[in-house]
């Protein structure tokens, strides 16, 4: 383990965020949040959970969301309340957001189920659904990561 | 095969699902236990958990607005309440008024006649005159807006439920159904035999109360004509 | 205003019904499914028991002058505005000049019979003997005392102040999904899903019925013939015969009064039918079960299970906590999103 007394910045952590997380794993430590001025980082253990591609930056951890700037990389979508993640409405068969959907800002990626009623997760941006980082049916807590969107223009044909 | 009479010689009180108490008193079809019936209602439509007391044939269905977690005690509040009405110096019912309804009896204004005739083994003529004779009193209302249910009619043209109803009859019908008459007072499906035709409106939603004849009118069928 | 663009047959403006008049040959008429009906009102910030539309027939599609919050309830099928899918059992903004349709893919109800509109406000026509609905029979009531043709036009009426305050973005898990399922698919494990349980209170006529007649009642897989409507169930199966013959006298009748015809097969009365009959009764589905009864369509089938009135009265109790959920989480929702 680093010295306690090391100073924990943002730039420590990106160079060491994989390490810090290899030793998390063999702990019981559930959740570890760390954050500065203008930075949070959250490592959530979770099983079962596989990459769905090269950028994403190991289990769980997360940056900040990206603007819609165009930056590269990719766009966490965390839940907005505690409730049963659903990757579909519970009268449908059909995923919401399957892998390669292209999405805009605003349109409903999943849904959180809190007693009777039902709360969108919603894209931030315009872009291409990765993923989903939870199992339908899981239960989650308040802003957990729920769906990984690679944003970007969507070459969006109107239907 | 001929319906063996069978009515409850007590009064039965059953269940219409969780919705409404059936309440059916004893004996043979009567105008002294329909006089009973409509006090009962008039008692009983006030009651907690009653949303509205509706009397039908020498019978009473109370529909809950919230059913009773416990029944016991609304059906014996019910059987008292029904011994009570034997007690009643009256009814609590103003006499009625006596309305005359000229009738289109055969033809085309009565295509069941022939099933009556059949039935009753007695010609179009003695029909019609068997059924004009009583003074009919309304004893409840139901069916369909406005419809009057009339009892005294007289048993010798009693003519069963058809097995399958007609989809359409023409309001003002003039039908027979068991030992029932009574006329419709709008178009709709019937189970019952349609004799004669009548142009009296029956029925207005915009009037309070929106029907023309209440329990404990009478009513007199005359003889426009008979057409054969 | 709304303006029916294209109605299929039997749209009707419904609330809950006529309570009031059964005893002047008043049916009640009203909402075949009112759990959807009321969720869809809890939904919109709207009483209870608001006029909504009752669309039994596919596809159906509405213009809405004026910007509107609604939603559409009941059965699932192919919702869209001006094209777009929209998710059932949802508060979304319909804005002026936007169509909804129904059903456009010609598919049909992907489950269910009926699917009901709801809109904030509620359906605004006169009230007639203390109730909106559509009294088919008595031509009154609802809009015009008709269903609903092509070019008809509705008002929705005064938001009240919960409907103005919440905003749009959120839905319900319908009453298919959260209510439990009933017991008799647990105890009959090989039952088909398909089947629709619906538990059943006998009537006063049941013992009058022969011993065979009163198992195949409840053994059956009764069908739902194309002949079922607003006024009444006609089910397909086998005669069901009396040990004798009874003096039927006309009484009053609820929906869910399951009647046997002589010579007949059983009609269940639905919320159009008399409000007083007189054949022999076997049984009542239970208030609790209507709303799965008119979710079942033409050409499925059902199962009657036997019950007492407490188990009824447990499944009444149901229903109510499951609305009385979503009428406390609506509003939470309503402001989060504001």
């Amino acid at each position: 383990m680093p010295d306690p007394k090391t100073v924990v910045n943002k730039d420590m952590l990106e160079a060491n965020w994989r390490q810090i997380a290899d030793w998390l794993v063999d702990t019981d430590i559930e959740l570890a949040e760390l954050s500065g001025p203008g930075w949070q980082v959250r490592l959530l253990r979770e099983a079962g959970y596989e990459p769905q591609s090269r950028n994403v930056p190991g289990r769980n951890a997360t940056w900040p969301d990206q603007s819609t700037s165009g930056s590269p990389g990719h766009v966490i979508v965390k839940g907005t309340v505690a409730g049963v993640f659903l990757d579909r409405h519970p009268l449908r068969t059909s995923q919401l957001a399957p892998a390669g959907a292209q999405v805009r800002q605003g349109d409903i990626l999943g849904l959180l189920q809190i007693g009777t009623v039902l709360a969108p997760v919603m894209a931030p941006v315009d872009g291409v659904v990765a993923g989903t980082l939870v199992s339908s049916g899981a239960m989650v807590g308040f802003g957990a990561d729920l769906v990984q969107i690679n944003p970007g223009e969507a070459s969006w044909k109107s239907t | 095969m001929t319906a063996a009479p069978l009515h409850p010689e007590v009064p039965r009180i059953s269940l219409l699902g969780t919705s409404a108490l059936l309440f059916e008193a004893p004996g043979p079809l009567d105008i002294g236990q329909q006089r009973r019936i409509w006090a009962l209602a008039s008692l009983t439509q006030g009651w907690p958990h009653i949303q509205e007391a509706v009397p039908g044939m020498n019978n009473l269905m109370l529909v809950f607005s919230t059913p009773p977690e416990n029944l016991a005690p609304m059906q014996a509040a019910l059987q008292t309440a029904w011994d009570d009405t034997n007690r009643m110096e009256n009814d609590g019912h103003a006499p009625g008024r006596t309305v005359e309804l000229p009738v289109v009896y055969g033809g085309a204004a009565g295509p069941h006649i022939a099933d009556v005739v059949a039935y009753t083994k007695l010609t179009v003529d003695e029909i019609v005159r068997i059924h004009t004779e009583p003074l009919y009193v309304v004893y409840a209302l139901g069916s369909h807006p406005g419809y009057c249910y009339l009892g005294g009619m007289d048993p010798r043209i009693a003519t069963p439920r058809r097995k399958v109803p007609v989809v359409n009859l023409p309001g003002g019908s003039v039908s027979i159904g068991g030992i029932q008459t009574g006329v419709s007072a709008s178009d709709g499906p019937s189970g019952w035999s349609t004799i004669g035709r009548t142009d009296m409106s029956f029925f207005d939603a915009q009037c309070i109360p929106p029907a023309v004849l209440a329990p404990g009118d009478r009513v007199r069928f005359t003889v426009q004509r008979i057409d054969r | 205003m709304i303006e029916i663009v294209s109605a299929g047959a039997l749209c009707t403006v419904q609330d809950f019904g006529r309570m009031a008049y059964r005893r002047y040959g008043v049916g009640t008429a009203g909402a075949m499914d009112q759990l959807a009906l009321a969720a869809g009102n809890l939904l919109m910030g709207n009483p209870l028991d608001a006029a909504g539309l009752e669309i039994p027939v596919l596809p159906f599609a509405v213009r809405f002058q004026d910007d509107l919050s609604i939603t559409v309830t009941g059965a699932d099928c192919r919702i869209e505005l001006d094209g777009k899918p929209l998710l059932p059992w949802w508060k979304h903004r319909a804005r002026a000049g936007q169509v909804l349709t129904l059903g456009s893919d010609g598919c049909g109800f992907a489950s269910g019979a009926r699917s009901y509109l709801l809109v904030a406000g509620g359906v605004d026509v006169p009230e007639v003997l203390g109730s909106r609905s559509t009294q088919l029979r008595g031509r009154f009531g609802g809009h015009q005392g008709r269903a609903l043709i092509n070019g008809d036009l509705l008002k929705a009426g005064v938001l009240t102040s919960a409907s103005k305050l919440s905003c749009e973005g959120y839905g319900l898990v319908p009453p298919v999904v959260a209510l439990p399922a009933s017991a008799y698919y647990q105890a009959n494990p090989t039952a088909t899903p398909q089947v629709t349980a619906v538990r059943v209170l006998p009537a006063a006529e049941y013992g009058a019925f022969d011993d065979v007649s009163i198992q195949l009642f409840w053994q059956t897989d009764w069908k739902i013939t194309a002949q079922s409507d607003r006024y009444g169930y006609r089910l397909a199966g086998p005669a069901l015969s009396m040990k004798t013959a009874l003096e039927t006298r006309s009484h009053g009748v609820v929906p869910g009064v399951i009647q046997v015809p002589p010579g007949g097969p059983p009609i269940i009365q639905m919320r159009d039918a008399q409000p007083s009959g007189g054949y022999p009764k076997m049984g009542t589905v239970i208030e609790a079960d209507l709303w799965r009864l008119a979710q079942a369509p033409a050409g499925s089938r059902i199962r009657f299970v036997e019950t007492t009135y407490t188990g009824a009265l447990e499944a009444s109790r149901c229903a109510s906590d499951y609305l009385r959920k979503v009428d406390h989480l609506v509003p939470l929702f309503g402001a989060l999103n504001a």
